[in-house]
């Protein structure tokens, strides 16, 4: 068991391999005692972050299903090494349900997972916030984001006579 | 939510949830995601195309300062070809699965210029048509045009190929055939064209296959023929060196600033050239070059109304990694051939250039390969037409995904996009999806939605036709032994039984008439377990066994029985069951181990498979046991093995468990 201590003073318990999905915690937990201080997480976020590892520690801890491992095995005739694990529908319909969160929330464990240095968070926060500005005009997403438009009238018609085109609704 | 937290904190944090909420409150009026870090930032930027990132640059000055040029990894756009008249230039894209088109006024200005087969770095090139040689560098974004200089005649040979393309928007006007012009075949380039004058730019000609350099800004800028001891398939520019990869699947590596010198030569002199050579590079980076071919399988037609599209498929690519420091010249080869879980379809005239185009994004994930894939697409009048998806294969999972990753060449591009690469651009996307002439219908149509190919639409599902083969043969199989053993009995009285060695039945047509029944159903067994799973054909069989007793009571042979009748609804319903859970497959060979289709399905699909298998095979016992008991002729019965055992060498245990009932009935 590993104690995690937030920002606001919260103590949090967890196993190895879920707190191991951060590389951060397993390189602390090497060489220092197992309470580790994460004095710019809180603890709103830490719920957040070690729900996310504790599914994926779950998932991830699983020996390989049957008819992935028999595709994996069929995939390639000589041995190539495998990078990443095989990604799992059910987990990924998990990662999508918990992404369902408002933008500044989303920012706050994007923060905190970078910080925690645990990758596959970040890419997933960052795949949502990417589909959330696709498609959408600047405004929207200043709107969107919280984002004030810092640039004056005129850099603003400069922007739009440069790429005109990209702000046309076709 | 499952947490533990300590009891003796639980009330504080409580108490900070409540303030961490206020302050969470607070920033939300504040600005938030314009403070987030530059890496995260450019992360997010590089998941976007580059419609997209040109709004998100436009968002506030910290975003657009976030620049992505040096990686040039944005998603790509598919062109689809240009209106002359208006200027335009229509692209796909993987995004929206939408198509668009934006103003590109140089199109307008120089007609003389059209669209030739490659891009690179985001630059299209342009090429005179018929007698002009001249080509230009286009960035339809910027607008930038560069005029190179003509390329020399003795050096270039214009490539004129034949592609079929048939208007979507007139389904009425038969398949027609286009002519497509092309000097040059691949390109690389060093750097932006536009603002940096010691670009250069080599080039694999259409015709010949050979490699030829412009240096740009010196020497009056012409173009030289290179070490040319191959002919080139594709170059790529990568850590200040040119790489070239031949027909061979060797790579040379030359100098990016010296031209002439050729560093080094890597890969496999031994692999031999193969006709359908389509070595395309995939990854680069210093440590290894990855370079992969499709490997043909199979050819055919898709019919289509009375159309007939040739088109070839495979399930497997071919790869080859070099290792090591390609730079140094030494390397360790890796070659493996990866099989595709989805077929590949690779629509065109049987050229062995027009698929692949190869890509990776070393951010995302290691190896990652675009093909093109056959789909259709229905529009508004039901019209189906054809349009190939381009699809990042995963080699993690072996699975197909939607296009994600562009070319990474590691070259620096100049603008922060990429499109598509050349091939695909054309073959698929220019002539397959042509945009419309009329104007006017243009702007209807100019959202064609992309939808993945139903195997259910290219005609009659291979299902069904083995279904059919697998009845027909019960039939044939199953009246073929009332006929012989009717032979048999006619022949019993004229002369000597077979059972006691007489040949009398050879001279009885009646016989004769069985035993080719017999062998037309054994055929229509075996053509069906071509097109459908074992799993479906074998069960089938028994069938013929209702057929016999239909036939037999039908001739008045046997009177029915309670039990017999239930034997025969019980092999039908099994039959019934099985027809409907059996597994989609269509190789023939993966179908003859019914075990592994059962990969693929969920566990009650397989448990009504292995139902309906119980219930035939009760029913048979059944059938059996109230069976008439006549000795059978054994002859019949043992070629009936034989023609078994070599016409179906696939056999598994499940098939033989049933023949072996067969077999049990047919001596009884």
């Amino acid at each position: 068991m590993i104690k995690l201590v937030s920002g606001d003073g919260a103590e949090f318990e967890v196993e190895e391999e879920v707190a191991f999905q951060s590389k951060i915690i397993k390189d602390i937990v090497a060489d220092a005692d197992d309470v580790i201080p994460l004095p710019t997480v809180s603890s709103k976020v830490l719920i957040q972050v070690i729900e996310y590892c504790r599914k994926h520690a779950a998932v991830n801890s699983f020996p390989l299903s049957p008819s992935s491992s028999a595709a994996a095995a069929a995939s390639s005739s000589s041995s190539i090494s495998y990078s990443k694990p095989v990604s799992d529908p059910a987990l990924r319909a998990w990662d999508n349900e918990f992404v369902k969160l408002n933008n500044s929330s989303l920012f706050d464990i994007v923060i905190a997972a970078n910080y925690l240095d645990i990758e596959e968070l970040v890419d997933l926060v960052l795949e949502t916030v990417a589909d959330r500005i696709k498609g959408k005009q600047a405004q929207e997403i200043r709107r969107q984001f919280n984002i004030e438009n810092d640039f004056t009238p005129e850099e603003e018609e400069a922007l739009r006579r440069e790429n005109s085109w990209a702000f046309q609704n076709n | 939510m499952g947490l533990r937290v300590s009891r003796n904190t639980k009330k504080s944090a409580m108490g900070l949830q409540v303030s961490c909420n206020t302050k969470k409150s607070a920033r939300n009026l504040s600005v938030d995601w314009d403070s987030i870090d530059d890496n995260l930032l450019e992360l997010i930027a590089k998941r976007l195309d580059v419609m997209d990132y040109i709004r998100f640059r436009s968002v506030c000055k910290t975003w657009r300062s976030i620049s992505i040029d040096t990686h040039g990894c944005l998603i790509p756009w598919l062109i689809m070809g240009c209106d002359r008249v208006d200027g335009r230039l229509f692209y796909f894209s993987f995004t929206d699965h939408k198509s668009h088109s934006i103003a590109v006024p140089a199109l307008k200005e120089n007609k003389n210029l059209e669209l030739g087969v490659v891009s690179c770095q985001g630059w299209l090139l342009l090429e005179g048509q018929h007698d002009s040689y001249a080509i230009s560098l286009l960035n339809p974004l910027t607008g930038a045009h560069v005029h190179l200089p003509e390329v020399p005649k003795d050096l270039f040979t214009r490539r004129i190929q034949y592609n079929m393309h048939f208007d979507p928007l007139r389904p009425e006007a038969t398949m027609e055939y286009v002519e497509i012009q092309y000097l040059i075949h691949r390109m690389a380039m060093s750097s932006n064209p536009s603002s940096n004058t010691d670009c250069t730019i080599v080039v694999i000609s259409a015709v010949g296959k050979a490699l030829v350099s412009l240096r740009m800004g010196v020497d009056g800028s012409s173009w030289n023929s290179m070490n040319n001891q191959s002919k080139y398939e594709d170059v790529a520019f990568c850590y200040q060196s040119f790489l070239a990869v031949d027909c061979f699947g060797e790579v040379s590596i030359f100098s990016g600033t010296d031209l002439n010198k050729l560093r080094t030569i890597v890969g496999s002199p031994a692999m031999l050239p193969t006709i359908a050579a389509d070595w395309r590079f995939s990854a680069l980076s210093t440590q290894a070059i990855m370079l992969f071919r499709k490997v043909s399988d199979h050819e055919g037609y898709i019919s289509f109304k009375d159309k007939k599209l040739p088109f070839y498929k495979t399930k497997r690519i071919s790869l080859h990694i070099i290792m090591g420091d390609c730079t140094g010249g030494s390397g360790l080869i890796k070659h493996f051939s990866v099989k595709l879980r989805n077929s590949l379809y690779f629509y065109g005239m049987p050229s062995p250039r027009y698929k692949f185009i190869s890509s990776v994004n070393s951010t995302l994930h290691c190896c990652t390969y675009i093909a093109g894939e056959h789909g259709e697409v229905p529009d508004d009048d039901s019209f189906v037409y054809y349009i190939t998806m381009p699809k990042a294969y995963d080699i993690n999972d072996a699975t197909l995904r939607p296009l994600f990753c562009p070319f990474d060449d590691g070259g620096g591009s100049s603008r922060a996009f990429q499109l598509l690469d050349s091939n695909l651009v054309d073959w698929e996307g220019k002539f397959l999806l042509q945009p419309p002439r009329n104007p006017r219908r243009k702007r209807k149509s100019a959202s064609w939605k992309v939808f993945r190919a139903g195997k259910g639409r290219m005609g009659v599902s291979d299902n069904t036709k083995g279904f059919v083969l697998a009845l027909v043969s019960s039939v044939f199989i199953g009246s073929s032994f009332i006929l012989k053993k009717k032979g048999l009995k006619r022949a019993g009285k004229s002369g000597a039984r077979a059972g006691v060695g007489g040949y009398a039945y050879l001279l009885e047509p009646l016989w004769w008439d069985g035993m080719i029944t017999m062998v037309l159903g054994e055929a229509a067994n075996f053509v069906a377990y071509v097109f459908a799973p074992a799993a479906l054909v074998t069960p089938l069989g028994a069938l013929s066994i209702i057929c016999r007793i239909g036939t037999l009571y039908a001739a008045g042979t046997i009177a029915g029985k309670a039990m017999g009748i239930l034997g025969c609804v019980s092999c039908i319903v099994g039959s019934v069951v099985i027809v409907i859970h059996a597994p989609q497959e269509q190789s023939p060979i993966a179908s003859a181990i019914m075990f592994k289709d059962w990969s693929g399905q969920n566990i009650s699909s397989i448990a009504s498979e292995i139902c309906g298998f119980i219930t035939v095979i009760s029913g048979t016992i059944l059938l059996h046991s109230t069976k008439e008991q006549d000795v059978f002729p054994l002859t019949g019965s043992i070629s009936w093995v034989i023609g078994r055992g070599s016409g179906d060498p696939m056999k598994t245990s499940m098939m033989t468990i049933l023949s072996s009932c067969k077999v049990l009935i047919d001596y009884t």
